[in-house]
């Protein structure tokens, strides 16, 4: 027992390890309050699956109505986690370290509520596994020409792909809660979670790997599920869905609603967990930039659909067209360019705008004016089907309603629980990151340095990782 | 759970720094030790070539390219066999469409791909249930709990008792525990 | 082969209805009542589309029954994940309903919106349930539906003529709302078969399909004399 004890290092961790084990109340209240929300969707859902799917709003022609609108907007949302974690590990930014996993854990709950709102869709749920390839006493196989199995292949692979990708980077934590816990469930809990993990240099070499693999082919995957989910109207011959721009379309709006909720998450975890040192204001206004440029990258896709429509002059799209701009569905469709363009635009082309709260706020505006994006792609066209006849309207029910709201709080109940049970800033990048910061000694280790001042030094972007 | 810990065929020595791990390392090796037989866990990837030890060696990559072949192959066969397989009345439309096949194989080729890295990292690190885990190698220690706060351990096995004396000396002057 | 196709002569349809009528009771179609149909629910396969020309006093009705055109290219059939919706052998687009889950992806791309949906289980208070007719099944909640062109009619010829040895005729099977159209507006018949009825009708000068540059190819052939082809914007 001889060693000199070297309180900068430990401080640091300390720092980290203990948040990790200070109670925080204000989560278990959160996940509590959500928990009551998430009640809401589960009535909700018994009683539509009771009573049959008559008790939503949908009709003729409208036959897709608030799930299928939802369903688009959490898989955009979903979008959040592979941005700042994939492309930011490919591109090796240093200030990814404190958001990874929260951006991660968004994904992978996104994408499980997306992930349900095709099922709450179904006039028959009991029976979705018919959708499923396997060998089966029917002697039926999926249609695979139609784009709700590519839609089944993609997010599987794409749940699979983030849930794995959230659980690797979180074994060598694990561990740590493990190794810390006293002996008892909490201990067998991490026990099973960090599978045997001991660090050992083998260990970490094969984490590493299998890290830099999944976040290359991740994006690939991300790209390919919103462009599919596209297809399930673009590839229809349905006025204001068939259109060859969907793809990309949908994959930029996608883009762009991940990074507002990624604004918001970070602006939270900001302040909740005193990363100012990490999540600079110069990390903030980068953020930004690339922020209002798919503002405008989206507003030029916005443009160029609607323009090429109206240019066209056939008939039955004019007819969709007019009702967007011009008709019902105006005050939803010119809201949704301002929350989405020109307050984007007007707030972030300052330095001062791309600040924590305003990028935040310019990011709740924007998640509104995406859910709107999908309404107005899924509604109007529906409600303006070729034979004028037919041509119908909607209002979602209060159980439509309820399963909305009520996802936003599985989403936070999920959410929160996550952040209690498992460190939703990863400890061993963070770890890594102060080893590559402290480049005073060749030990890597923040040797000498105070503690504020050695937390204070792993500079966002200027890592040498 | 703590025989590994007592044997006294293994010397465990918690580190605060590297270069005191490498230190030692170096002198164990120097006694004649064989590298095989060093363990080093960290709380963090440490940089190569920070230890004197042999870069550990992954087959992940491979792996993954297999599983990209593998789940490209299997969705191939589903949406192309399988409609085969099950031939129903289309009235003369296609049964088989290439666009779908397409894209079907895509998703396929990315789960493979996704599923072998995840079973390869998993394998290599012995983290797989069943997977034995040999001459002590990342069994746990009673000194787990100094990775989990940021120390080094150092894990020496398969010594005889003279050297195990030895090296207990040897880590003893840098170390914060030798066990 | 055996192409069923339909002909409908809208310069004899007067909009009485008797079709739609006739089409719900053979086929178990589910009568939603005022306040589900007033939501866009009414489950009619067979609508007759009221256009309206001119203006008051001098208007003019026309009147177009709709219903499934039995596509030979049809847009709901590839995008059915379960294939609960196929083409069968003889040109139908057939609805299996057991294997539908309710997806509704078919009716989006209809571009006749022809399909409909049951929305909640069927109800036959009596004395509904003594009408049912015994050769169709009556569909549950959650599935899809559309006009089959009487496929039960087109069977039961089938047998008939099967059981007497010989081929089916021309005329022999007709569907419901043929049937009961007092102004003979609709025949039914083999569009394959160039001497049938419905073949000569659809060679008419007055023939075209409806929305025909979708090029679906419908197996229903309009008939109008007037230069209105297409329904009113």
């Amino acid at each position: 027992m001889t060693a000199e004890s070297q309180p900068s290092a430990a401080a640091l961790d300390g720092q980290l390890l203990g948040r990790l084990d200070r109670r925080r109340p204000g989560l278990l209240v959160g996940s509590l309050a959500s928990g009551a929300l998430a009640l809401v969707f589960i009535y909700c859902w018994g009683y539509q699956i009771a009573n049959g799917i008559g008790v939503t709003g949908i009709n003729r022609p409208v036959f897709w109505g608030f799930y299928i609108i939802n369903f688009v907007f959490w898989i955009g949302i979903s979008h959040a986690g592979t941005l700042i974690s994939a492309i930011l590990r490919v591109t090796k930014a240093e200030w990814r370290r404190p958001v990874t996993r929260s951006a991660e854990a968004i994904t992978l709950f996104a994408l499980a509520i997306g992930g349900l709102f095709p099922l709450i869709h179904l006039g028959r749920v009991a029976i979705f596994y018919y959708m499923i390839p396997y060998p089966n006493s029917r002697m039926l196989w999926p249609n695979f020409r139609s784009p709700l199995v590519w839609d089944i292949a993609a997010i599987t692979t794409y749940i699979i792909g983030s849930a794995l990708y959230l659980f690797l980077p979180l074994i060598p934590d694990a561990a740590v809660m493990r190794d810390r816990a006293a002996a008892g469930l909490k201990k067998r809990f991490y026990a099973v979670l960090a599978l045997g993990w001991r660090g050992t240099a083998q260990q970490w070499h094969s984490l590493e790997w299998g890290i830099r693999i999944l976040a290359v082919v991740i994006i690939p995957v991300a790209v390919s599920v919103h462009t599919i989910v596209s297809w399930d109207f673009a590839m229809t011959q349905t006025p204001g869905w068939k259109s060859t721009i969907f793809g990309p379309y949908f994959v930029v709006g996608a883009i762009f609603s991940g990074i507002a909720v990624l604004m918001i998450a970070m602006a939270l975890l900001r302040r909740g967990l005193a990363l100012e040192r990490f999540l600079t204001d110069r990390v903030f206004n980068n953020l930004g930039l690339l922020f209002v440029t798919m503002s405008l990258v989206w507003g030029y896709f916005t443009f160029a659909e609607h323009l090429t429509v109206w240019y066209s002059g056939d008939l039955f799209e004019k007819n969709v067209h007019h009702v967007l701009l011009h008709g019902d569905f105006a005050v939803p469709f010119w809201t949704m360019v301002v929350v989405n363009l020109v307050i984007p635009v007007a707030v972030l082309s300052f330095p001062r705008g791309r600040r924590p709260l305003p990028t935040a706020l310019v990011g709740c505006g924007v998640l509104v004016g995406m859910w709107l994006e999908r309404f107005l792609i899924v509604v109007p066209a529906l409600s303006t089907p070729r034979l004028a006849y037919s041509i119908g309207d909607y209002m979602p029910s209060w159980v439509e309603l309820g399963i909305m709201i009520g996802a936003v709080g599985v989403f936070a109940c999920l959410y929160f629980t996550f952040t209690q049970l498992l460190p939703i800033v990863s400890v061993w990048e963070m770890r890594e990151g102060w080893r590559h910061a402290g480049s005073g000694g060749e030990s890597g280790q923040p040797s000498e340095a105070a503690p504020t001042s050695a937390a204070a030094s792993p500079v966002p972007g200027g890592g040498a990782a | 759970m703590t025989a590994a810990t007592q044997d006294p065929l293994v010397v465990e020595a918690v580190f605060e720094r590297v270069e005191d791990v490498r230190a030692v390392v170096e002198a164990v090796l120097e006694s004649g030790v064989a590298a095989s037989q060093v363990e080093v866990r960290s709380p963090a990837p440490l940089e190569e070539g920070e230890l004197p030890l042999p870069k550990p060696k992954s087959r992940v990559l491979l792996f993954a390219l297999a599983g990209a072949v593998l789940g490209g192959l299997t969705a191939f066969g589903l949406a192309a066999g399988t409609a085969l397989a099950y031939p129903l009345p289309t009235g003369g439309m296609s049964i088989v469409a290439g666009p779908p096949v397409g894209v079907v194989t895509y998703e396929g080729t990315a789960l493979g791909l996704i599923l072998m890295t995840v079973l390869r990292v998993l394998w290599e690190g012995g983290l797989l249930p069943g997977r034995g885990i040999r001459s002590g190698r990342g069994r746990a220690s009673d000194l787990d709990h100094h990775v989990a706060n940021g120390r080094l351990l150092l894990r020496i096995h398969g010594l005889s008792e003279e050297q195990a004396g030895r090296l207990r000396d040897l880590s003893r002057a840098s170390a914060v525990e030798v066990g | 082969m055996t192409r069923w196709g339909m002909a409908i002569d809208l310069d004899r349809c007067t909009g009485c209805e008797a079709c739609v009528v006739a089409c719900a009771a053979e086929n178990n179609i589910q009568t939603v009542g005022e306040e589900q149909a007033r939501e866009g629910r009414a489950m009619h396969w067979l609508r007759i589309e009221r256009y309206y020309e001119g203006e008051f006093p001098n208007v003019r009705t026309r009147f177009m029954p709709v219903l499934c055109q039995q596509c030979g290219a049809a847009p709901c059939e590839p995008v059915c994940p379960v294939y609960a919706t196929y083409r069968n052998p003889e040109g139908l687009n057939a609805m299996v309903y057991s294997r539908c889950i309710g997806t509704r992806f078919c009716a989006n791309n209809c571009p006749y919106t022809v399909r409909v949906f049951n929305w909640f289980d069927a109800e036959f208070p009596a004395p509904l349930d003594s009408q049912l007719n015994p050769d169709v099944s009556v569909r549950p909640g959650g599935v899809m539906e559309k006009c089959t062109f009487c496929v039960q009619r087109i069977q039961a010829g089938k047998d008939e003529a099967a059981q007497e040895d010989r081929e089916v005729a021309d005329g022999d099977i007709r569907t419901a709302c043929q049937q009961s159209c007092p102004t003979k507006a609709i025949t039914f018949g083999d569009l394959e078969d160039p001497d049938s009825g419905v073949s000569k009708w659809a060679e008419s000068p007055r023939a075209f399909s409806l929305l025909g540059d979708l090029d679906t190819r419908p197996g229903v052939v309009y008939l109008s004399g007037s230069e209105w082809r297409e329904p009113a914007e």
